[in-house]
């Protein structure tokens, strides 16, 4: 028993590669069900008819992308088959070029640029740039990211405010992210939001959704996976399933293996002193 | 195994950046530098296109001198680096502080403070009822900094049970994301680059 | 006056924003809105400006490295090098520029994807090693999180219907709870930090300690 206590650190993070990479090389197919929060999510845009304008957060960097572009290329494709128009904008400065790259790869670069679809760049300031967006948006997003002025563009005719948005979908992994929107967008416009977050972030914007404040959210690389089942283009996400699935449980073994024994152990010497099961503890933590 | 030589150096610094968990090498360093200076630079640029476009074009292109305000602002933010002049950044300081409290306080109180109150406390089911009890649990368990004696102790102590569950569904979902971003990488050298991916 | 002006600058501008957003519409009050726009695009200028600051100190600290010859300047060189090469890349060519490109998604992009990614490993030894329930608290925690892993990835329906949606209860109510308590006390926090400085007890924002 105490030998499970006492992997080394090496051969776990040989173990964590061969569960992550084993799964990819050789798919099992587990089912992926669709969960409440990325059907919700799915049938608000769905709800939106050809023509209606939406603004496109790009807040996520490369850093983030394994997580957010998989759902940024889903929700894209869904807004593409529905004929809306796409706004991109960003409040994270490596997004611009993600969104370059996002629009590239999917149905959108088909379409035309300035008329279907626009990508308005980056704007500094965080939480306060968010705000000045809300009030005005062409004033705040004068140029596109090229420097070309954005009321060339047909499709930022009679915009101005987030009033005259549709909908704003943002992908965002950290600040600025979906609170922004809520605390500075919603407030005010009651514009509906719906956000791509990654998995640490689902518990934090849960408030948001239980209030009504974000209509729904796709939560990590599961959330684009099911997300890409329900718009018919499975791609990267769905392929990381079966690793996702497998990385979970690799960790809950461990974490098993690491407090079984001295569960048992704790049974065993309930009598026995405060001071002797922190020196078992204490042991036990090194590896 | 693909030929491409972007994906061969994009390959090369996943390597790099990776090895670090094996031991820190010149190799890593190497890379981790170039990521320092390329993402600074980037946000350099980022920052002029702003300043380019926000300000200095409605300026040049519509006369609007206004902008000179903020600019001059964002000019003064450097004295901090001039002795004796340093105190004058406090200045484009306290406008940019002045803005983000204002704009981070009204967000508060509406969006963080009022909303979710309200969203609390509309009933209308079983889980509404619990939510509301386990949010003013979780919040007196805050508030009383001092350990309640008695049946009203259990409050607080049932906060700190629900806060519990929170973290640990925190734990869970970092987990989940840690994971991701891991199975992105490897998708990357498995695919893109040695092309052994189905 | 050096110190009590920027004070002064600072509570008015925070007023006006904050008023801007709670009073109405009428003509009366125009003069409040029109403020408040015009100082949150202000607002994005001067933060543009800030950005360089980073920058100029990273600058800074590693000329003087390689100036002096320390036996990190190679280091160094590789940092500035490739800091001037993209800034004047992206200020004389634009960012869509190859070479710029090339940096940001060759370079740039999979070195911070596997930054960010390698916290992986850590986070294995981690709760491998750490994670030791000893309360009942600590059990809770290890429970609910278990219940999450399964519940979030495809493998929890697959075992049984009740981790799916059981995560999601967690999810919804008490994490919600725990969540909004917690946002709820940083909503005040943010607010009573706001009066302190505006009423000057907390100058620290100024580089003012007292």
């Amino acid at each position: 028993m105490e030998r499970l206590q006492s992997i080394p650190k090496s051969w776990i993070y040989v173990i964590l590669l061969i569960v992550l990479a084993g799964p990819l090389l050789r798919p099992i197919g587990i089912p992926i069900p669709i969960s409440s929060d990325i059907r919700k999510s799915f049938e608000a845009v769905d709800s939106l008819a050809p023509g209606s304008v939406v603004v496109f957060g790009f807040d996520y960097s490369p850093g983030s992308a394994a997580e957010m572009e998989p759902q940024a290329m889903a929700i894209l494709e869904h807004l593409a088959e529905k004929q809306v128009k796409v706004i991109g904008i960003s409040f994270q400065a490596q997004g611009p070029e993600m969104a370059t790259k996002a629009f590239s790869a999917t149905s959108w670069a088909e379409k035309e640029y300035g008329v279907d679809y626009v990508n308005l760049g980056y704007r500094a300031g965080g939480q306060a740039a968010v705000a000045a967006f809300a009030t005005d948006i062409p004033g705040t997003f004068s140029t596109d990211y090229t420097g070309k002025p954005s009321s060339s563009f047909p499709i930022m005719q009679g915009i101005k405010t987030a009033a005259d948005i549709d909908m704003i979908i943002t992908i965002a992994p950290g600040q600025p992210g979906p609170e922004d929107y809520v605390r500075q967008v919603y407030g005010t416009y009651k514009t509906r939001i719906i956000a791509g977050v990654p998995a640490v972030a689902i518990t934090q914007v849960a408030p948001y959704v239980q209030a009504g404040q974000i209509e729904g959210i796709l939560g990590g690389l599961p959330g684009a996976a099911e997300y890409e089942i329900l718009v018919e283009k499975p791609g990267q996400a769905v392929a990381a399933m079966d690793a996702q699935s497998l990385a979970h449980l690799l960790i809950i073994v461990l974490i098993a293996f690491r407090n079984i024994p001295s569960f048992f152990k704790a049974k065993e010497a309930r009598a026995q002193s405060m001071s002797g099961s922190a020196q078992k503890a204490g042991r036990g933590g090194r590896s | 195994m693909s030929l491409d030589f972007g994906i061969w150096v994009e390959g090369l610094v996943t390597i790099a950046m990776l090895s670090y968990v094996w031991k820190e090498n010149p190799f890593y360093r190497i890379a981790e530098h170039l990521y320092v200076g390329i993402s600074a630079g980037h946000a350099v640029v980022m920052a002029w296109g702003n300043i380019r476009d926000a300000a200095v074009k409605p300026m040049q292109e519509e006369g609007q001198l206004v902008w000179i305000i903020p600019i001059l602002l964002g000019v003064l933010l450097y004295s901090r680096y001039f002795k004796g002049i340093s105190w004058i950044a406090r200045y484009p300081v306290a406008v940019m502080v002045g803005i983000g409290t204002g704009v981070a306080v009204r967000g508060a109180i509406h969006g963080d403070f009022v909303q979710q109150i309200s969203a609390t406390i509309s009933v209308g089911s079983v889980n509404d009822i619990l939510l509301l009890v386990f949010v003013i649990a979780s919040l007196s368990y805050f508030f009383f900094s001092r350990e309640l004696k008695g049946p009203m102790g259990t409050v607080p102590q049932l906060g700190r049970t629900v806060l519990m569950v929170a973290f640990g569904a925190a734990f869970g979902t970092t987990v989940m994301g840690r994971m991701a971003l891991l199975i992105g990488r490897i998708q990357f050298v498995l695919g893109d680059w040695l092309g052994i991916m189905k | 006056m050096k110190n009590s002006l920027p004070v002064a600058i600072m509570t008015v501008i925070a007023l006006i924003i904050i008023l801007d957003f709670f009073v109405a519409d009428a003509p009366s009050v125009q003069w409040i809105k029109q403020s408040g726009l015009v100082l949150r695009s202000w607002g994005i200028v001067i933060a543009a400006f800030a950005m360089g600051l980073g920058a100029v100190n990273l600058l800074r600290r590693h000329t003087v490295a390689i100036s002096r010859r320390e036996p990190e300047a190679l280091y160094s060189v590789v940092l500035v090098g490739s800091m001037v090469i993209i800034i004047i890349l992206g200020i004389a060519y634009g960012s869509d520029h190859p070479t710029y490109s090339f940096l940001f998604s060759n370079i740039l992009s999979p070195a911070s994807a596997t930054m960010y990614a390698s916290i992986a490993f850590y986070i294995v030894t981690a709760a491998y090693r750490s994670f030791h329930a000893r309360s009942f608290e600590s059990w809770v925690l290890l429970i609910t999180a278990v219940i999450v892993m399964l519940g979030k990835a495809p493998i929890g329906s697959v075992i049984s219907g009740f981790f799916p949606t059981a995560a999601d209860w967690i999810q919804a109510i008490p994490n919600t709870a725990g969540m909004r308590a917690i946002m709820m006390g940083a909503a005040l926090g943010v607010v009573s930090s706001a009066v302190k400085m505006f009423l000057g007890l907390d100058r620290t924002y100024l580089g003012l300690r007292d």
